[in-house]
């Protein structure tokens, strides 16, 4: 007969080790993984967003970029340089757009450097709505991640697709 | 004596129970992440052979021992383990391809695609898939080639196919 302290050590093993599932690991690679959760979250635009909500948004998602940046996100965006330049372009794709949502779908996180720079490979779903028309887009991206002034910020992006276009097409 | 409810729920013997619960756990998520992934699918680019929203079992067995052929339908890495995109390969290593008037031309010779729907109106002038490559595109041909995620995708980046 299985006494109830037995049931109750058995308990206690699949509780530890739900525990270590959900909060174990590196809190730095936790910190990252929340940041990229609250950079889709930034990017995202309701049909009822006012102007200076989408101006405090922009700023927003400059801020999850490193001071010194290098991103090249893919056509039709140009390379980007600063947080000024982001903020721009940021404030000018919420403005063109009635509904933007961003969703992650995958991601893969590994250390470059322990604790001070990490590699993110990110696939995400966008989905954007204006002038009466939607699109629906996947992505996939090569982030860098750096910790500056005690915070997790992309200091580089860019896309990379698995899926290559060939050099000349057309409908 | 244990009650007769908590028989039901655990068994006779709770532990050998709950042991066979995570085992048959493990093998679960185990067969998942590396055979037959549950797969959900998202997007009309495989219409109208893939419907938007319905569910599939995946293959990342299917590719380990021989290369996949013209027609197949694939699974491409996009990133980790949770997403791919579905597509079929249209053109292999060494071949070229090309689109006319929505007509598929592997080596300059019409190749027909009984799985389509309709008429494309899809142009690509010759271009060579390099070694090691394949070019791969959705079923959706009613979406212009420009909006299309298709192209060329190395073998390496093929998870898998579709089981079901």
């Amino acid at each position: 007969m299985v006494k109830t302290w037995m049931l109750g050590l058995a308990a206690a093993a699949v509780l530890l080790v739900a525990a270590w599932w959900f909060f174990g690991g590196d809190r730095d690679l936790r910190k990252i993984t929340r940041q990229s959760e609250r950079l889709a979250a930034a990017l995202h635009k309701a049909p009822g967003d006012g102007l200076l909500a989408m101006a405090t948004r922009s700023r927003e998602i400059a801020n999850f970029f490193a001071k010194k940046v290098s991103l090249t996100p893919g056509e039709p965006l140009p390379s980007i340089q600063s947080r000024d330049e982001i903020a721009t372009i940021a404030a000018t794709t919420l403005h063109a757009v009635s509904r933007l949502e961003v969703t992650i779908l995958d991601r893969e996180l590994n250390w470059v450097e322990p604790h001070q720079k990490a590699a993110m490979r990110v696939a995400v779903e966008v989905f954007a709505e204006g002038h009466g028309e939607h699109q629906k887009l996947l992505h996939t991206y090569d982030l860098t991640w750096i910790n500056e002034e005690d915070r997790w910020v992309i200091s580089s992006a860019q896309i990379n697709e698995s899926i290559r276009r060939p050099t000349t097409s057309g409908r | 004596m244990l009650p007769h409810w908590t028989i039901w729920l655990w068994g006779r013997r709770p532990l050998v129970t709950l042991a066979r619960a995570a085992v048959f756990g493990i093998l679960l998520y185990l067969v998942g992440r590396f055979a037959f992934p549950p797969v959900h699918v998202s997007g009309l680019s495989m219409e109208p052979t893939i419907h938007d929203g319905t569910w599939r079992i995946g293959n990342k067995l299917k590719f380990h021992a021989r290369d996949p052929q013209r027609g197949e339908l694939v699974m491409v890495t996009m990133a980790g383990w949770h997403a791919y995109y579905l597509k079929r390969v249209l053109g292999l290593p060494g071949e070229t391809i090309a689109f006319k008037k929505g007509e598929l031309l592997i080596n300059g010779q019409v190749v027909p695609e009984p799985y389509l729907d309709g008429d494309s109106g899809w142009n690509l002038p010759p271009t060579r898939v390099p070694e090691g490559e394949y070019f791969v595109a959705g079923d959706n041909r009613a979406v212009p080639l420009a909006s299309h995620k298709a192209g060329l995708t190395r073998r390496s980046d093929i998870a898998g196919g579709l089981l079901w």
